[in-house]
């Protein structure tokens, strides 16, 4: 292995040194002649100035795309920046209720503005979402900022009958998005939970 | 075109040729033929050197008011040179996409005597090893080429043949070294 790195070595040092000892070479006589024929065919718009004028320009416009393009992108993420989570409040937090339960729910998000609110009752393995309300303004991204819900105020109706509740404890879990961009678009979230139980006489109890 | 001066600047030829007065130019093709002459040849097989050269010596006329002045002619004149001899390497492959240059019949006599640690200073062992080399090269491509005979056959720095290849040095660096990689491969390959 070692002799084959020597004889590659050796044959690159005589190939270089060949190479390095090459002789001049005599150019046609009318070498020049035929170079100033091709000058004097080439093409004029080629020529000076005009082309530089063309860069000049080519390089403003260029320029002035570039530096719009990014006015654009950081307007695009100044306006998306996010820096509040979204509130959630349940009014008539009472502790003992009767078989029917109304409460008022209220959600807001100063930023960006409300993406989506939804409420579960959740005992043992049994999940019912009872509410789910979208507030996304149609047109994906591309909307004007009197399309976005800042703030709610929903009604929200718990009958532990109707939804098939058995007495005992349960989970009230309430969970509000914003519009921002942040979690991979899916916006912030903030999550309320209320623990309760459920009585025979299907009267509900926080505590 | 008279000048004032006996030997005009470079500058003051060049902007007679912006002016208009074409014939000034045969001021810079005799100043500097021979440097052309000499870059192209380290490049390319001697019978197209004058025909490169040519090429180099049109392409610096029609791009003359690009050249900023702020640098020497003559290295901007290299870059152009050395740019043409890349062009040509890449349509000289396009049109021969096999064998470019024929393994030489006598490559073993040659790779026998240097085994043999005779002395390889001949004129024939000279011209021998020339189309060896040639071969060789021919199994590159044109970029790995014209990188190699820059930094390698011709010892300019990383730095200068990014210069004037107009490329990135990050770039020059991994085409020379993988470019010296596989002409070591090569040479390996004609070992007895």
């Amino acid at each position: 292995m070692q002799s084959t790195h020597n004889d590659i070595d050796r044959i690159e040092a005589a190939l270089l040194a060949a190479y390095r000892q090459q002789e001049d070479i005599q150019f046609p006589a009318d070498w020049r002649q035929k170079v100033m024929q091709d000058i004097e065919l080439a093409d004029p718009a080629a020529f000076p100035k005009e082309k530089q004028s063309k860069t000049i320009i080519f390089r403003v416009a260029g320029a002035l795309a570039a530096l719009s393009l990014a006015v654009f992108v950081g307007w695009l993420i100044l306006a998306n920046i996010d820096w509040e989570d979204p509130w959630l409040s349940l009014k008539r937090d009472v502790t003992a209720l009767e078989s029917q339960h109304g409460f008022w729910l209220e959600a807001g998000d100063v930023d960006s503005g409300l993406r989506n609110l939804t409420v579960f009752v959740i005992q043992k393995a049994l999940k019912i979402e009872v509410l789910y309300k979208n507030f996304e303004p149609l047109g994906g991204g591309c909307y004007s900022p009197s399309e976005v819900v800042n703030a709610i105020k929903i009604p929200l109706l718990i009958d532990a009958q109707a939804l098939g509740l058995r007495e005992g404890k349960a989970l009230l879990l309430m969970i509000v998005r914003d519009l921002s961009w942040r979690n991979w678009f899916q916006g912030r979230q903030t999550t309320l939970e209320r623990r309760f139980i459920i009585y025979p006489d299907k009267s509900l109890n926080f505590y | 075109m008279n000048f004032p001066n006996n030997i005009p600047e470079d500058a003051t030829v060049i902007r007679s040729i912006l002016d208009g007065n074409i014939n000034s130019f045969e001021i810079l093709i005799s100043r500097y033929q021979d440097h052309v002459s000499r870059i192209v040849r380290s490049h390319i097989p001697r019978q197209y050197v004058p025909e490169v050269a040519q090429d180099t010596f049109v392409q610096a006329y029609q791009s003359l008011g690009r050249f900023a002045g702020t640098g020497l002619f003559k290295h901007w004149l290299s870059k152009i040179a050395v740019r043409c001899c890349y062009d040509f390497w890449r349509k000289y492959y396009q049109r021969n996409e096999k064998q470019v240059f024929p393994l030489p019949d006598d490559y073993r006599n040659w790779v026998d005597h240097l085994s043999s640690n005779q002395s390889s200073e001949g004129d024939a062992e000279r011209v021998e090893a020339r189309n060896l080399l040639q071969w060789a090269l021919g199994q590159l491509s044109a970029a790995e080429r014209t990188v190699l005979t820059l930094t390698y056959l011709n010892g300019y720095s990383v730095a200068e043949a990014a210069e004037l290849m107009g490329w990135s040095v990050i770039r020059i660096k991994v085409q020379s070294h993988r470019a010296r990689k596989k002409l070591r491969k090569i040479l390996a390959g004609i070992l007895p």
